[in-house]
């Protein structure tokens, strides 16, 4: 040990400047907890727009059930979010995706105000919607997948390694312009089996509405295959749109339900 | 030896919970002059203490402010800096347009701040229209903003004289493309990091005579892709002593330290978001302005309960 520190003094010794090579011993970190009562400066500075602030933002929209968090590859938060707004547009889109990063807070048990929806949502990001044919869907599955989740509604998913299923518990496909119909499953790089088959076959007529956020289809979190897409604007932002579900409902709620699933081979 | 090293731990550890001068304990050579760097990142708006949810009673820019004022009263040399993302979180940020932010920063004395992705989320023009209420500078060395509204709004580099320390700071921001709409950043140009940090802490460090250099970045701490992080500028630059960090909301309980390409350590802090903490980075310099002993303290921000 002495030997050590002389050979280190003598190493500083013949640096001949400043070496930033010193010594960062670890045991000189800490963390700490303060409590402090507020600086009645700031406060008083603060005051005026807290009333202009308060006056808005407290109303109670709702009540929530439960605590809804973000997260992957599901989350309360997500489903919650992306289920609302395909309610609110199931006559024009098929899906909705959204993005996990643009989930901002968490919605607490209890009553939900104004201001809670404003911190879920700050950004002014408008509803639009664009349509995908089958491969750009699937494509949009894979960067699910990637980005081990995001935030999606109207369709189940899972995987298994390289195989990827879209299962069609709610989604509709358009032939035309007015049929509707459900796709029982389809599949992508399954090897050989039937449903690449219907995959194929169904690329060139079909198209999948996708409802979301203008954020996204202009070319936000790398969705590349939103790009160079006629989008419909909806004339609804993101935000107007949790805010006029809450009102309307009173009490919300959310659930996991198994929407994306990632097997492992065994 | 070791037995000392523990009782020294346990007594400044007893110091941190009477007051908030863990590094006083420490400070056992006079002559060392005293540096003292705070630092936020990500604070979103976030004017209030969480009223509910797992950061209850955490937080809150008057109670921040009172803790920087009791740091301040040690009477050491303090520098207080933001790695950007000020904007956006809030309904204050919806309402005001980060007008509250920059006022209250400024009254706290913040000295520094560089640009995050979010602080364009009112365009160019939203965050110009903000700047009067600023009297600190925003510094960011990688955006060009030459061809846009804030070309002589921001310095690509700033030296800070502490007490006889000369603090060179630049700034590094985030790729915005994908990330912020092309109508918000505008003709702002992303330029390469690791090229501008090798460049700007070189010019601190070896044309300017800095005697610690600081750089404030919002790239984010690290990533599983190739994408550049603050661990991978720290790794490929020289001459940087600390990476103050933003973007990815990290909270670090100590800095982290990862080698340069001159194999010497370069110190990463990041302290999560919202204003839940503040970083505390105590520098401790001889004579020579030649660092020679380094504290670090992650404080977290409680409301009093009366």
């Amino acid at each position: 040990m002495k030997l050590r520190l002389h050979i280190i003094y003598i190493t500083a010794i013949l640096l001949s400047a400043c070496s930033t090579q010193f010594i960062i011993d670890s045991k000189q970190n800490s963390i700490i907890s303060v409590s402090a009562i507020p600086d009645s400066l700031i406060t008083s500075i603060i005051n005026p727009y807290k009333t202009g602030i308060d006056s808005v933002m407290n109303e109670v929209l709702c009540v929530s059930e439960i605590e809804m968090t973000k997260g992957r590859p599901e989350s309360l938060l997500g489903n919650f979010v992306t289920d609302l707004c395909l309610e609110q547009y199931s006559d024009i889109a098929d899906i909705c995706v959204m993005n996990n990063g643009g989930l901002r807070s968490t919605l607490s048990k209890g009553k939900i105000t104004r201001g809670n929806i404003y911190e879920l949502m700050p950004f002014e990001n408008e509803l639009v919607i664009l349509e995908l044919n089958t491969l750009e869907l699937f494509d949009l599955i894979e960067y699910i997948f990637l980005r081990e989740g995001e935030p999606f509604s109207g369709l189940s998913v899972y995987s298994i390694d390289s195989c990827m299923v879209l299962s069609s518990r709610n989604i509709l496909y358009r032939q035309g312009d007015s049929v509707l119909m459900s796709v029982p499953i389809i599949a992508s790089s399954c090897g050989g089996e039937e449903e690449v088959y219907i995959v194929s076959k169904i690329e060139e007529t079909y198209k999948i509405r996708v409802l979301t956020s203008d954020y996204l289809a202009n070319g936000g979190d790398k969705m590349s295959f939103f790009n160079n897409k006629n989008q419909l604007k909806v004339g609804l932002k993101i935000r107007d749109a949790i805010i006029n579900y809450c009102k309307s409902e009173q009490t919300i709620s959310s659930k996991l339900d198994g929407r994306i699933t990632k097997y492992q081979n065994e | 030896m070791n037995s000392r090293r523990e009782f020294i731990k346990r007594a400044a550890l007893g110091t941190a919970a009477m007051s908030i001068i863990p590094s006083k304990a420490f400070s056992n050579t006079s002559e060392l002059k005293q540096l003292t760097i705070l630092h936020t990142n990500d604070m979103h708006s976030h004017i209030h203490p969480f009223e509910s949810g797992r950061n209850k009673g955490v937080g809150g820019i008057a109670q921040r402010a009172t803790i920087i004022k009791q740091i301040r009263d040690e009477g050491n040399q303090v520098l207080l800096l933001d790695a950007g993302d000020i904007f956006q979180g809030t309904p204050y940020f919806n309402i005001y347009g980060g007008e509250l932010e920059f006022k209250l920063m400024s009254e706290m004395g913040y000295d520094a701040s560089t640009i995050g992705n979010h602080d364009f989320d009112n365009g160019l023009d939203g965050l110009v229209r903000q700047l009067p209420h600023a009297k600190f500078p925003f510094i960011v060395s990688n955006y060009d903003f030459s061809d846009t509204l804030m070309d002589d709004n921001y310095l690509k580099y700033k030296v800070f004289n502490r007490g006889g320390i000369k603090i060179g700071i630049f700034g590094i921001g985030i790729e915005l493309e994908g990330l912020v709409p092309k109508k918000l950043y505008g003709n702002t140009l992303y330029q390469n990091p690791i090229d501008k940090s090798n460049y700007y802490s070189d010019l601190l460090k070896n044309s300017l005579g800095c005697d610690l250099i600081i750089c404030l970045s919002h790239l984010g701490f690290k990533y599983n892709t190739k994408k550049v992080s603050d661990k991978m500028l720290a790794s490929q630059t020289k001459n940087i002593d600390l990476i103050i960090g933003g973007h990815t909301h990290t909270f670090l309980n100590k800095p982290v330290i990862v080698e340069n390409l001159e194999g010497k350590n370069v110190q990463i802090a990041q302290v999560g978001y919202a204003g839940i903490n503040i970083g505390r980075i105590d520098y401790f310099l001889n004579q020579k302005m030649c660092v020679k002993k380094i504290n670090s303290t992650a404080i977290f921000v409680k409301k009093k309960t009366k």
